[in-house]
């Protein structure tokens, strides 16, 4: 017996000495160019941003007016390197009009024997504006943190993580090859959604959502009023406090659907394919779930309070 | 015709010119010119409009009684008095403005903004930052030339569809990992890309 524990230690010091990935951790000097600006906020402003590898902050205060703080990042183990390079990433925080442009970019390297840059690269953007002040953000490779807003949001992501939070108003999302998670959304949200995954938790008002190749995880609360779902080669899950209280309208084809016990309703197949069924809770009011389904999965089931 | 034989003759290093223009740097524009030009565009696409406005206006023309009470109006001379009666006062209320004129100006004008440089030191774990996601391209290759020789069919063109999407989608990552450099967000978003590219071609291999 303790010759063969002694032989199991002996495997294990054997294996982790083996261990294919070994830790490489680098010293690096960081080089940071921070930028501070100020803008007083009138009713009519729009917070236009336009980011590239940028972490995008956006968060809310009671005063009129908008600050930004910009951080232009630059890694590298030889400091001369990382200051060279941190001079390629341009910005730009101006007003014109009633539009306040928020950009970050990397200029093209000019000039003979010059290569890509050699020093790790980004940006960082912290924003602190009054809730009502609509906000525009596209970003490529990067993330986004948005919380607090009360009037108008549009985002248009590629390659991203958005987090949304606390969010009211009309809101616009486009998200490719991305990730959505959100928390306490009301109002009226319009989502498009291509290679991405979506969770969106407490949700209610009106939603409005076409996503195709995701995992779309939808928490409602009682007050979600209306949710139209288009979702192609997707998987879906639908989480009600009381799913036998909605009335919905369901489309699948080529997918698979699982319906909580308690919703009775027959299956309607048409000849296209595809399979249709319409269910109405016996309520005067009740939320309405529309969900098309194709080459995909859905599920409805009870949602447990966290 | 003529005029360009006169050019030509007139040139005598023309390869040097050529070579020299060559050689010339070459510059962007700056971000901030389109957004100048944007705002510009703007103002003239505004201004179009009002003036199209303007011109659908309805005429209307004044009743007669309006340009007699105009004229007589006229005709009755405006008494001036001096505002200010002590020179003082006058002096005070300069002051007053002026003071008050700079306080507005400096409440209502946008700050410039400050910028700082800062330095720090930090470590960096790069562990399996060196990428082996361009390993297998040849075999993925092969498989596509083959599909490429199958009859078409619904199934083969959505494959290549979403391959070809895959496949710019991984281009676009890769030049961002040239410039920016690479981090553990961006290894994390390829790693994907090329596990649903592999679901893809081996769809396609089984198709053959």
């Amino acid at each position: 017996m303790r010759y063969s524990i002694a032989f199991l230690l002996f495997m294990l010091l054997l294996t982790c000495a083996t261990a294919p990935v070994i830790a490489q951790t680098i010293k690096v000097q960081v080089i940071t160019k921070k930028i501070e600006k100020n803008f007083h906020y009138k009713e009519g402003y729009e917070v236009n941003i336009e980011g590239e590898k940028a972490e995008v902050n956006i968060q809310t205060w009671e005063k009129k007016e908008i600050q930004v703080v910009m951080e232009l990042i630059a890694k590298h183990p030889d400091k001369a390197v990382a200051e060279r390079d941190l001079e390629l990433m341009k910005h730009l925080a101006q007003r014109v009009k009633n539009k306040i442009y928020l950009r970050n970019y990397l200029s093209s390297v000019e000039g003979k024997g010059k290569s890509e840059p050699e020093a790790y690269l980004s940006v960082k953007y912290t924003i602190t504006l009054p809730g009502e002040c609509p906000v525009y953000l596209k970003n490529i490779f990067g993330a986004a943190n948005i919380s607090s807003l009360t009037n108008r949001l549009r985002v248009n992501s590629e390659f991203s993580r958005i987090g949304l939070q606390n969010l009211k108003g009309s809101v616009e999302i486009k998200t490719r090859f991305g990730d959505l998670i959100g928390q306490n959304l009301d109002g009226w949200f319009n989502i498009q959604s291509r290679r991405s995954d979506l969770t969106l938790q407490n949700i209610s008002g009106r939603f409005n959502i076409q996503a195709q190749y995701g995992t779309i995880r939808l928490f409602a609360n009682d007050d979600l009023a209306d949710l139209r779902l288009d979702a192609e080669k997707s998987e879906v899950w639908f989480y009600h406090p009381n799913p036998q209280f909605v009335g919905y309208s369901l489309s699948a084809r080529g997918s698979e659907v699982n319906l909580p016990s308690r919703i009775d309703a027959h299956w309607l197949a048409l000849d296209n394919g595809e399979r249709k069924i319409t269910f109405s809770p016996n309520r005067e009011y009740y939320p309405k779930v529309s969900i098309r389904i194709t080459f995909g999965n859905l599920h409805v089931e009870k949602r447990v309070a966290p | 015709m003529f005029k360009k034989q006169t050019m030509e003759y007139r040139e005598l290093n023309r390869n040097t010119l050529e070579r020299a223009i060559r050689e010339l740097p070459g510059y962007t524009p700056e971000q901030e010119l389109w957004t100048a030009i944007e705002a510009q565009l703007e103002l003239e696409a505004q201004d179009k409009q009002l003036r199209i406005a303007t011109h659908q206006l309805p005429l209307y023309s004044p009743p007669p009684q309006a340009w007699g009470k105009i004229s007589s109006e006229l005709e009755q001379k405006p008494k001036l008095r001096k505002l200010w009666t002590r020179p003082v006062l006058a002096i005070a209320a300069t002051i007053f403005g002026v003071i008050l004129s700079v306080g507005v100006w400096l409440y209502f004008s946008e700050d410039t903004g400050a910028q700082m440089v800062l330095h720090t030191t930090e470590m960096l774990d790069v562990t399996g930052f060196e990428g082996d996601w361009d390993a297998d391209e040849q075999d993925i290759a092969m498989v596509v030339s083959m599909v490429e020789k199958m009859p078409e069919n619904e199934n083969l063109n959505s494959l290549k569809t979403e391959l070809k999407e895959l496949n710019e989608a991984k281009a676009v990552l890769t030049h961002t990992m040239s410039q920016y450099g690479k981090d553990a967000d961006l290894i994390r978003r390829l790693s994907k890309i090329e596990r649903e590219r592999s679901k893809i071609v081996k769809q396609m291999a089984a198709e053959i």
